[in-house]
């Protein structure tokens, strides 16, 4: 479970963007969080994933502080697709970024590799695997960043406004896919959901509603 | 027939890396003065026809182009990129904007004077942005920059590539008043690619296109 108990944040110097918000994610749970623009979901949402670190409160993923507990062992629940996925590729192949620092993370790179295609091709991304990612279109790339998340088998997976890139129909059938496998999802967007969350946050000027 | 701004025939489009065309016998018209929503499946090629439209497709990015391609009157392989009428607003829009201000990124990307550029932040509500570098911006705020910057340089055709999947309603709205304006003064085109398009505000458009339907295989 991802537990946000009474969670503050203010960037250095800045005014405070996250106002004692508390939510839980439960294993197998879709949580929607729609917000206006610069209410605060990115921030939210790397909070949840540890890498922010609350100023005020706590956030407890499967029970671990994520002031506390160093990233690499946080990145074995907790998975984040950025808004732009770009600032996540590493890879200069689409293989090379299914395996990128998965030996850190204490995983198998053989069964990393094999789990990464199998994610990609149910995505639909049919491009080989010695393909530049960075050529890809956006909405391919949160794909493979995706699928690189997921092959390294988090228990929670964080989406940041998702539909830049991809079409409501091919985001529903991720969301299928991930909820049919048991993952916990939060998606942060500032528009109404094609598909019915568990929970649907509103969150406005850092609050939760 | 009304006067054409883009008119793409039998177009047919390919990266010299990769074995299979993005494209092929694509054929698009819009007239000038029209506001279009191109939308379609991820990775169906959509960038690449805008990369194509604005010039960037083979001038920049080397790629194979077969087929016509007339943007306001012109063959785009002969376009005098220095005069461009065009202006486009990429996906990654943080990469087109410096680590200044707000106003110092619409003076500098525009040409435009203090005044213009306070009253075009004033219109999208982001008059409380102006000081503030853009890089601290959210990414809604960022797109509606990247639209003002756009927009001071008065041209005669916009392409934006997905602006509208950052904005929420009322930042959506705020945008196509703006583009609105700009249509009516200078006789504007606009082509958008977009995978999210609010649907309360499709009355502000011309129409909408399925990619797929340009494509004849």
């Amino acid at each position: 479970m991802i537990e946000a108990q009474s969670v503050w944040f203010s960037y250095a110097g800045g005014p405070t963007v996250i106002r004692g918000v508390s939510l839980s994610v439960s294993p197998s749970e879709l949580v929607y969080i729609e917000g206006p623009n610069a209410s605060g979901k990115t921030t939210l949402l790397k909070l949840l994933a540890g890498v922010y670190k609350p100023l005020r409160g706590r956030v407890l993923v499967d029970g671990l502080d994520t002031r506390k507990t160093p990233p690499h062992i946080l990145a074995r629940h907790v998975a984040m697709v950025f808004q732009d996925p770009g600032t996540q590729l590493v890879g200069r192949t689409l293989e090379e970024e299914a395996v990128f620092g998965v030996t850190i993370i204490g995983l198998d790179e053989g069964s990393v590799r094999k789990r990464f295609v199998k994610y990609l091709r149910t995505f639909g991304v049919l491009h080989p695997l010695s393909t530049p990612p960075r050529r890809l279109s956006l909405g391919e790339q949160r794909l493979v960043v995706l699928a690189a998340c997921l092959a390294r088998q988090p228990r929670f997976i964080l989406l940041d406004e998702p539909f830049f890139g991809l079409d409501a129909e091919t985001l529903t059938s991720v969301v299928q896919v991930l909820s049919s496998q048991g993952y916990g999802i939060v998606i942060a967007s500032c528009h109404y959901p094609p598909f019915s969350p568990n929970k649907h946050l509103h969150l406005t000027d850092g609050k939760l509603q | 027939m009304s006067e054409l701004a883009i008119l793409a025939h039998h177009l047919t489009v390919q990266y010299p890396e990769s074995p299979h065309p993005v494209f092929q016998n694509l054929s698009l018209e819009v007239s000038l003065g029209e506001f279009v929503v191109l939308h379609g499946p991820t990775g169906c090629g959509k960038t690449t026809l805008l990369y194509c439209i604005a010039g960037i497709i083979p001038k920049i990015v080397p790629a194979r182009i077969e087929g016509t391609l007339q943007v306001l009157g012109n063959d785009v392989r002969s376009f005098p990129p220095s005069s461009s009428p065009i202006a486009f607003i990429p996906q990654r829009i943080d990469a087109a904007l410096p680590l200044t201000s707000t106003t110092a990124n619409l003076c500098l990307l525009s040409g435009a004077s203090l005044s213009e550029v306070d009253q075009i932040l004033k219109q999208l509500g982001l008059g409380a942005s102006a000081a503030l570098e853009v890089w601290k911006l959210s990414r809604g705020k960022q797109t509606l920059v990247a639209l003002a910057a756009a927009l001071l340089r008065k041209p005669r055709l916009l392409l934006i590539d997905e602006a509208f999947s950052n904005l929420d309603l009322q930042s959506g709205r705020l945008a196509l008043q703006l583009i609105e304006q700009a249509r009516r003064q200078n006789t504007l085109t606009v082509l958008a690619v977009e995978h999210w398009f609010p649907k309360q505000l499709t009355n502000m458009i011309s129409r909408t296109l399925d990619f797929r339907s340009l494509v004849r295989s």
